[in-house]
């Protein structure tokens, strides 16, 4: 069994290891895969750029696609030709909130929701548990069965188990 | 024809309203006389929506245009299969179809239920005030049967993007997963207002949601499969306002399936269920809403008219209703909560809710952000799919680890070295695999999603394992194969969960793959010129013309070779309507589990012909996921259904078929 465990470990590996898909592409291909999953298509489709480049055959898209290669070969970061799409079509160019101002609440507000739900349910599952104390503790204080009783219920317990398992 | 129709939707309404009275007047006053009346108007409401739908069948085969809704869906070279389909493809008729879904429902729930539960009445009641409202919307706010001042020659025809076998899977299942919800609303309302407090109305549902369920997700999935083979709709889910609001009631009813079987074992957790229940309903009414409303801004864009404050004061009765019942009826609900640990099967159940209420929460959010933005800031920002993918991305990934854990944990209580010898094994694959592809794939978010799943699948198959090594030691004459089956169908509550869950880590591959290894490029090529693309070589032929009816439908054929081999050939094709704008038919050739997806970007006849191509890595796992998930959906309900009639049968006939009696909490995990 150990055996056959440690093998099936072992090809796994080999298996995981071996994996691959077409190789990643170059850096500045994927600072432009990055910035069109980041702004939207401003032909109105209020699809990301990728998404709009490949499912709508959108001249915009292609435009706006191009601008940013453009500047990615001139040496200008994500962020300055983020930066340069929002002063000119405004915030909503951008396909997600930033994190400063109001807008850090549209990110921060789902998580802490979360969080506050685990600590909740922290505090209520504690409160179950002690009630189920108390209750066997009840239980236990009650007379047991002993004797042929409690043999005549065992039986009966490996009967039913027989059946049902 | 068209006046009729008016008649018989108005007379729908009439039947809905007098329903409604005289159920809660027969409740009120105990009169079987009254309660009778709401009986007959409700068969009546079925009859009329039924003769509603035929009516407006009829007026689309007949080609009627002079009824608006006709000649803004169809037109006369429309194929028949996509004729009759436009009875929902646009905002009347689709809610139409929803009433209509919603009488079938309830003449069902009438049927099934007439003489063997006591609260049927109420039920019946509750699903009337819904019909009232819905009879009321087709009545007199979006009346499919409205004329036109004049009689066109011909009809604005059907939306391309429409005309795709996706107009039957999806939009139907998807409606029938959101009516669905209303049948254990009605019945878990009913049971408040009755001050019962124990399980039955969840015993009574208990298919009915899962069936739901099933429909919902079929809805969500083959909604996917549509938007990924048509341009336009940004792939198979882009995160867009009109697919968030189907994920919110998949969310809270995917909650509700699990925190339900805590409340039949230890009869807990009664707040808990009918809030979810109000909560999944309410979430099913506000997905509606958000499709038909035009509040937000949506590439499925299905709205028309001011149907929005209709639906808002609808939702806020729905909320006002549930949440008073809820909150007065709290007393009596007080169930004696009792875990006997802290670490137990129930306490993973009950994260497994936070977690799915995050979901729900987060995708409420982001969807509303704009609108709340706006009102407090004055901005309107935009939450696509970078919002949506960062913050529910990390909440499914531990549901996912959740489900690896759940299998390995006792019910009541699990002793933490116990809990870390069946750890064990799963968690082992998982790290040899997280090692494995981080070192092989390279992407952090990617190894730790595939890790994850390696651990899921074994700590499900792990717990299979000892449950058939345990039944071979009560039947060592089994075989393993046969002890697995017996094992699985005497739980197939639990064995059919399992097989959903193995569903969804099929899907989580799939949709992690397609995402972070898909792969595009541009060729121009022109006749017999040759490319290389992800391992294949494609083979640019011709340009092919055919006429249909009013559409020009130009292909360019590919020919698509894998080492040397012919290996599919493709027809990606513009479709031309006219002055309109043409629209892309995608060309799919199926590798496995990969597809390669060819979009005809732009042709000169005779010379050259622009290809888009993607290749989009394991995405056909999302589908077979599904398929796999459905079928889990089926073993658990058919195991239930044996169950019941087991156990119905048991309580007919103890003496004659004493051996059929099961106990209820077989099968249940």
């Amino acid at each position: 069994m150990k055996t056959l465990l440690r093998g099936s470990l072992v090809a796994l590996l080999l298996w995981s290891l071996s994996l691959s898909w077409p190789a990643p592409a170059a850096a500045q291909s994927n600072a432009l895969t990055e910035l069109k999953g980041q702004l939207i298509c401003q032909c109105g489709c209020n699809l990301v750029l990728a998404s709009c480049q490949d499912m709508m055959e959108c001249t915009v898209a292609a435009d706006m696609v191009q601008e940013i290669s453009e500047q990615l070969a001139a040496g200008l970061s994500s962020s300055e030709i983020v930066q340069g799409f929002v002063a000119r079509y405004g915030k909503p160019v951008l396909a997600a909130p930033t994190t400063q101002g109001f807008d850090l609440t549209a990110w921060v507000t789902p998580f802490l929701a979360v969080v506050v739900g685990l600590i909740v349910l922290y505090f209520v599952l504690r409160q179950f548990v002690e009630y189920g104390r108390q209750r066997l503790a009840d239980e236990a204080a009650e007379p047991r069965l002993e004797g042929e009783a409690a043999e005549r219920f065992r039986a009966q317990l490996e009967k039913d188990l027989k059946k049902y398992v | 024809m068209p006046v009729l129709g008016y008649i018989v939707s108005f007379l729908a309404f009439l039947s809905a309203l007098i329903a409604l009275i005289a159920l809660i007047y027969g409740v009120y006053r105990q009169d079987e006389k009254y309660i009778n009346v709401g009986r007959r108007s409700l068969h009546a409401v079925f009859f009329l929506v039924v003769t509603a739908s035929v009516i407006l069948t009829m007026l689309f085969l007949t080609r009627d245009f002079s009824v608006k809704y006709v000649a803004n869906y169809s037109s006369r070279d429309l194929p028949l299969i996509y004729t009759i389909a436009a009875f929902w493809a646009g905002q009347s008729g689709s809610l139409l179809f929803w009433e209509l879904m919603l009488a079938i429902y309830t003449v069902v729930v009438l049927w099934r239920y007439h003489e063997n539960y006591k609260y049927t009445p109420l039920v019946a009641a509750i699903m009337a005030g819904v019909n009232v409202f819905f009879t009321f919307v087709i009545t007199f706010l979006s009346n499919p049967f409205e004329t036109l001042d004049f009689v066109p020659a011909d009809g604005q025809g059907l939306n391309p993007l429409l005309q795709n076998p996706g107009i039957w899977f999806h939009p139907t299942t998807q409606y029938l997963g959101y009516v669905g919800w209303t049948v254990p609303f009605a019945f878990a309302m009913a049971a408040l207002l009755k001050n019962q407090a124990d399980d039955e109305w969840i015993r009574k549902t208990r298919i009915w949601s899962i069936v739901t369920w099933l429909f919902l997700t079929g809805g969500i999935v083959w909604g996917g499969q549509w938007a990924y083979v048509e341009l336009g709709w940004g792939g198979y889910f882009a995160w867009d306002p009109v697919e968030n609001a189907s994920i919110m009631p998949w969310a809270t009813g995917t909650a509700l399936l699990h925190s339900v079987m805590i409340q039949e074992r230890k009869n807990m957790l009664k707040v808990w269920n009918v809030s979810l229940i109000g909560l999944t309903f309410f979430f099913s009414i506000l997905g509606t809403f958000l499709t038909r409303s035009g509040v937000l801004i949506s590439v499925h864009d299905f709205a028309e008219g001011a149907l929005g404050r209709y639906f808002i004061a609808f939702m806020a009765l729905i909320v006002i209703f549930a949440a008073y019942l809820i909150i007065d009826r709290a007393h009596r609900l007080r169930s004696e909560n009792a875990f006997e640990g802290l670490l137990a099967k129930e306490s993973s159940f009950l994260v497994n809710n936070i977690l799915f209420l995050g979901i729900a929460f987060a995708t409420f959010w982001g969807t509303m952000f704009p609108i709340i933005s706006e009102v407090v800031t004055g901005q309107r920002p935009t939450v696509g799919p970078p919002f949506f993918n960062r913050v529910n991305g990390p909440i499914f990934l531990s549901v996912l680890l959740l489900m690896g854990i759940c299998p390995l944990i006792a019910w009541r209580k699990s002793a933490m070295s116990k809990l870390g010898r069946n750890l064990f094994l799963p968690a082992l694959i998982g790290t040899v695999g997280l090692i494995g592809f981080l070192l092989g794939l390279g992407r952090i978010g990617v190894a730790v999603t595939y890790a994850v799943v390696l651990f899921v699948a074994t700590s499900i198959l792990y717990d299979l394992f000892k449950e058939v090594r345990v039944r071979r030691g009560y039947h060592p004459e089994e075989g393993i194969l046969r002890a697995t089956w017996s094992m699985m169908r005497i739980r197939s509550r639990k064995y059919g969960g399992y097989i959903v869950h193995l569903g969804v880590i099929l899907m989580a591959v799939g949709i992690v793959g397609s995402t972070a290894y898909k792969t595009e490029n541009t060729f121009t090529l022109s006749e017999g010129q040759r490319a290389s693309f992800a391992g294949f070589e494609l083979e640019y032929q011709n340009l092919a013309t055919e006429q249909q009816g009013r559409q020009t439908i130009v292909s360019g054929n590919l020919t698509v070779y894998k080492d040397g081999r012919l290996f599919d050939k493709m027809s990606p094709a513009k479709v031309f309507h006219g002055e309109e704008q043409p629209h892309s038919e995608v060309g799919i050739a199926q590798a496995g589990f990969d597809d390669l997806y060819a979009i005809l970007a732009g042709f000169e006849e005779g010379q050259f012909a622009t290809f888009k191509m993607l290749y989009n890595p394991l995405v056909n796992l999302v589908w077979l996921g599904f398929y796999v998930m459905l079928l889990g959906g089926v073993f658990a309900v058919g195991g239930s259904w044996r169950l019941r009639r087991a156990a119905r049968a048991a309580v007919l006939q103890p003496v004659l078929a004493p051996a059929a009696a099961a106990p209820p909490s077989q099968g249940e995990g």
